[in-house]
């Protein structure tokens, strides 16, 4: 599991300070962050699909898995709970241009909201999973 | 507007921009035989993202709040009056006749108006199937809570 760098002999949970969270590792601030960076995809598509008949527009993408994938692996190596990370729209440099000028191509940015989306769906759906099994514990350490 | 709903609020901005198209086709086509009318045609222009490509730019730290992204979309830059010269049309009855009996009418192409209409109209659908889908991606948002 990501940020769970064995520092001993001991099993890893037992590095973390005790005031640590569980819900709250690597993997929930991973998910958080996938959310808010699928949302900022899908204003940065929406953005482009609004931009269609545009002239000389050029398109803007988010690629927050490249920057979420980086922060885990900085986060692993420093041993670190924490997961810092920031996303930003960043104009898309490298699609073809139309002969108006703009690089919209509207089929490849239907793809990619289609794509989006399901990609946020299973992000929630995760999200709710792990909710439940903390629901599931909580019951039965419970009276 | 901001965060999950700037989504929405840029589709929105697009289905306003293709009515808009969608009305002044309507309006070059309603005029088609109206002497002295001028075909119009619209420009439209992006709204950027501001402060999030301010801020990518300046290189400041961004935080949790400034991670929503403000503005964006796309909205209507001009209506502008076509220059090109109407038609000349042999028609010595009409009252608007010129002194050879030529009437002067717009250089409105049903054709070029309906090739523009099935653009300004496909374009349409495509913002409201965006706007759809960010709606679909909203209401996953609180199935976490389910």
């Amino acid at each position: 599991m990501a940020g769970l760098t064995q520092r001993s002999g001991r099993p890893p949970f037992l590095n973390r300070p005790s005031s640590f969270v569980i819900i709250f590792d690597v993997t929930q601030q991973a998910l958080e962050a996938s959310l808010r960076g699928s949302s900022m995809r899908a204003s940065a598509l929406a953005q482009n699909m609004a931009n269609i008949n545009t002239a000389g527009y050029q398109r803007v993408d988010v690629d927050f898995q490249s920057a979420l994938n980086q922060a885990v692996k900085e986060a692993d190596a420093a041993g670190s709970q924490n997961l810092n990370v920031q996303f930003s729209v960043q104009p898309d440099e490298t699609a073809a241009v139309r002969e108006d000028g703009s690089t919209v191509d509207v089929d490849q940015e239907g793809a990619m909201i289609a794509q989006n989306a399901l990609q946020y769906q299973g992000l929630t759906q995760v999200m709710a999973a792990r909710r439940r099994m903390m629901e599931m514990t909580m019951r039965t350490t419970g009276t | 507007m901001s965060g999950m709903f700037n989504n929405i609020a840029i589709s929105a901005s697009g289905l306003t921009a293709e009515r808009a198209r969608l009305d002044v086709i309507a309006e070059n086509l309603a005029n088609a035989n109206t002497s002295g009318y001028q075909r119009k045609a619209v420009s439209l222009q992006e709204v950027p993202f501001e402060s999030v490509l301010a801020q990518a730019q300046s290189g400041a730290a961004a935080s949790n709040a400034a991670m929503t992204s403000q503005g964006g979309g796309v909205q209507v830059a001009a209506i502008t009056p076509d220059g090109n010269p109407g038609r000349r049309v042999y028609d010595p009855d009409n009252p608007q006749a010129d002194q050879q009996g030529y009437v002067t009418l717009p250089n409105v192409n049903p054709v070029t108006e309906m090739t523009d209409m099935i653009t300004a109209s496909r374009s349409y659908e495509a913002n409201a199937t965006a706007l759809q889908t960010a709606k679909t991606m909203f209401q996953r948002t609180f199935d976490i809570l389910r």
